[in-house]
């Protein structure tokens, strides 16, 4: 009965955040606190209470990865006001203009390196603003090219030092755990990438328009709203594209910048946050002048605040699902249920939680970044899975959820940035990431199950 | 002198002013010309338009095209929230294609009327206006063509001792097919400042004071 109830308020959760009733992070909330109640935690106390264990311990849950998204995002910040990611496009525009495939691949390329630093929307800002009409200035279809940020910034997602600190501190493995799947996992999803580019670009070709579009900054759409006075004040991305204006491209040698903290992190074992800062100094250091650097590296911080602030709050809010999930009175009451319809046999796990991929879409309950941070606390408290598997299968769906989600954000700017619907992305990217997913669980099996 | 506000005063700037400086300003609003030095941006403009003019003449002395692609119009799906789309050109392996959206044709005609140039663009010359653009397309793509504009450009992004290699400029394509489309259909005004006045349309949200933004349901798109 406790397992029908949470199992019941799990539906309505993902019904308030289908039907955008609920933001995510406030539904998740909600959802914290009536599973702990369904389980019979009692609202206060020491030890596995609803305001105790599940909202305040619960909150900060995922402290480190909210300090890792902060600075990720003040790398990001920094990286978009320096111009090192639009200096790294134009560069790949003037080689390979003429080959609309070269130019693709160059900033799927792009996109890895952003998406290695930094996730979501702030990442296919980085590499897209530039890169998104850059392309289809070229040739490339405007779906292809929304697609190829969003594959780009998925296949960087095994090297983001952020999301190595979620899936440690959301799943309870060790980085070294994550690392190690992570690093295995790239090369499926760079393949994965590489194969919706080049197959793509053949199947829908090059495509030359006479088009015009809304001027940016004109009013007339896009993200300013109201119609501007010739007067009128610039706002804070005119203000930035103005700085960049000033500075022109960045430097050759600060194009390096998001090879930094994946460098120390891989290479010499430092630990996330430092080599994160070593990346925002080293960006400091060589792409701004010297006398601009410490009223830059405040500015971009205090921008990166506003960057940080949705994933954080939806960190919050997963911390106290995860707390909720694990209290004692759940796990008793959900392990038997998960047990019954969780494939034990390898391959029938691969089976089964391929054919559950498109459950991680639209804020399903599969997606790691809501219901799926509890799926996993479950399938992981209730024994069913050594952790490590979970790992996997979540990091497999991360892969869907990244590129294919019309709700995510990073697809929603993508996809409207080019001049299409989210929903035609999806469908353009979605049997690439379906086989990056299937063929992520077969690596889970092979690591973790046999 | 302060900028002109509205769409008459738009109108107005557009008509004065030479078709290089409104070529530099189309490449200006390309997010990859970002920064560059306006003198560069009119100097590429102009080397392009003469590169449209060159190969108009040269492709009036041609035979005639014998893989042609095949031509397609639709009348609706050419006006989308904040985009107007007239022509586009898709080269396959399976074969090159050219799509004319009627509805933009006659929403650009509009604008041309409104701005006082509809002598030039009745809706035959739009149409030839637009195949022929995307014409220019299509040979740029094919028979070292776009390697001629390279030059014509004289982009150098990397230099050797004697080896420079010249670098791709976004949009001079654009420009190229723009002139080699007003050559072909011998207009007076340029397509360039029709694409100019379409532009400062959207910002203003119509052709006319009254008119209401182009919001028809978005056709289908590659």
């Amino acid at each position: 009965m406790t397992a029908f109830g949470i199992l019941l308020a799990m539906a309505v959760g993902v019904g308030l955040m289908l039907t955008r009733r609920l933001p995510t992070a406030f539904a998740l909330v909600l959802l914290s606190v009536a599973i702990a109640l369904i389980a019979g935690a009692p609202l206060t106390g020491e030890e596995g209470s609803v305001l105790g264990t599940v909202v305040q311990e619960g909150a900060p849950r995922l402290a480190a990865t909210m300090v890792a998204i902060l600075l990720g995002s003040w790398l990001g910040t920094l990286m978009s006001e320096a111009g090192i990611a639009s200096t790294l496009v134009r560069k790949i525009v003037e080689f390979g203009g003429e080959r609309p495939s070269l130019v693709a691949i160059g900033v799927f390329v792009v996109a890895i390196l952003c998406g290695s630093i930094t996730g979501s929307a702030p990442a296919a800002m980085l590499a897209g603003v530039v890169g998104i009409p850059a392309m289809i200035a070229v040739g490339v279809t405007p779906t292809v090219a929304a697609g190829t940020v969003l594959v780009g910034i998925a296949a960087g997602l095994p090297l983001e030092l952020i999301n190595w600190q979620f899936l440690s501190d959301a799943i309870g493995v060790p980085v070294s755990t994550v690392q190690h799947f992570q690093l295995r996992m790239f090369p499926i999803a760079l393949a994965g990438g590489l194969a919706y580019i080049l197959v793509e670009m053949r199947r829908k070709g090059a495509r030359h328009t006479w088009a015009v579009r809304v001027p940016a900054g004109s009013g007339a759409g896009g993200e300013e709203t109201g119609d501007k006075g010739a007067g009128a004040p610039p706002n804070r991305r005119e203000r930035a594209a103005e700085r960049r204006r000033r500075r022109g491209d960045a430097p050759w040698y600060a194009l390096a910048t998001p090879l930094v903290p994946i460098v120390l992190a891989l290479g010499l074992e430092v630990p996330i946050v430092p080599s994160l800062l070593a990346g925002v100094v080293f960006a400091l250091v060589t792409a701004v002048p010297w006398r601009e650097a410490s009223s830059t590296a405040l500015r971009t911080l205090y921008r990166a605040f506003d960057v940080a602030a949705p994933p954080i709050v939806l960190f919050i809010a997963i911390g106290m699902l995860l707390a909720a999930v694990n209290l004692p009175g759940a796990v008793s009451a959900l392990t038997p249920v998960v047990t019954a319809i969780s494939p034990s046999n390898p391959w029938l796990f691969v089976l089964v939680f391929a054919v559950l991929v498109p459950l991680a879409l639209y804020r399903g309950p599969m997606n790691i970044f809501g219901l799926g941070a509890g799926v996993a606390g479950v399938l992981i408290s209730g024994g069913i899975y050594p952790a490590p598997a979970v790992l996997g299968l979540m990091a497999s769906y991360g892969q869907v959820l990244g590129v294919s989600d019309p709700t995510s954000t990073q697809t929603v700017w993508s996809s409207q940035y080019a001049g299409v619907r989210p929903e035609r992305s999806m469908l353009s990217t979605i049997p690439y990431t379906w086989a990056v997913a299937v063929a992520g669980l077969v690596l889970t099996v092979f690591l973790y199950l046999l | 002198m302060s900028a002109p506000t509205t769409l008459a005063e738009q109108y107005a700037r557009i008509t004065r002013a030479r078709d290089e400086d409104l070529a530099a300003d189309l490449l200006a609003l390309t997010p990859t010309h970002e920064g560059r030095d306006r003198d560069r941006l009119r100097a590429w403009a102009a080397a392009a338009l003469r590169f449209g003019e060159r190969m108009a003449d040269e492709d009036a002395g041609e035979p005639g095209d014998t893989a042609a692609p095949e031509v397609s119009e639709r009348a609706t799906g050419g006006l989308r929230p904040g985009e107007v789309l007239l022509a586009e050109f898709v080269h396959r392996s399976a074969g090159d294609r050219v799509v004319v959206y009627t509805d933009a044709l006659d929403y650009a005609r509009r604008v041309a009327r409104a701005a006082g140039w509809g002598r030039d663009y009745t809706r035959a010359a739009l149409r030839e206006t637009a195949l022929s653009h995307e014409h220019a397309h299509r040979m740029l793509l094919h028979g070292g063509r776009g390697r001629s504009l390279l030059r014509e450009l004289d982009h150098v992004v990397l230099s050797l001792g004697p080896l420079r290699l010249r670098g791709h400029v976004v949009g001079a394509d654009e420009i190229a097919a723009h002139a080699y489309a007003r050559r072909r259909a011998g207009l007076r005004r340029s397509p360039v400042a029709l694409t100019a006045a379409i532009a400062a349309t959207l910002a203003h949200r119509g052709p006319e004071p009254d008119r209401t933004p182009p919001r028809t349901s978005p056709g289908e798109c590659p």
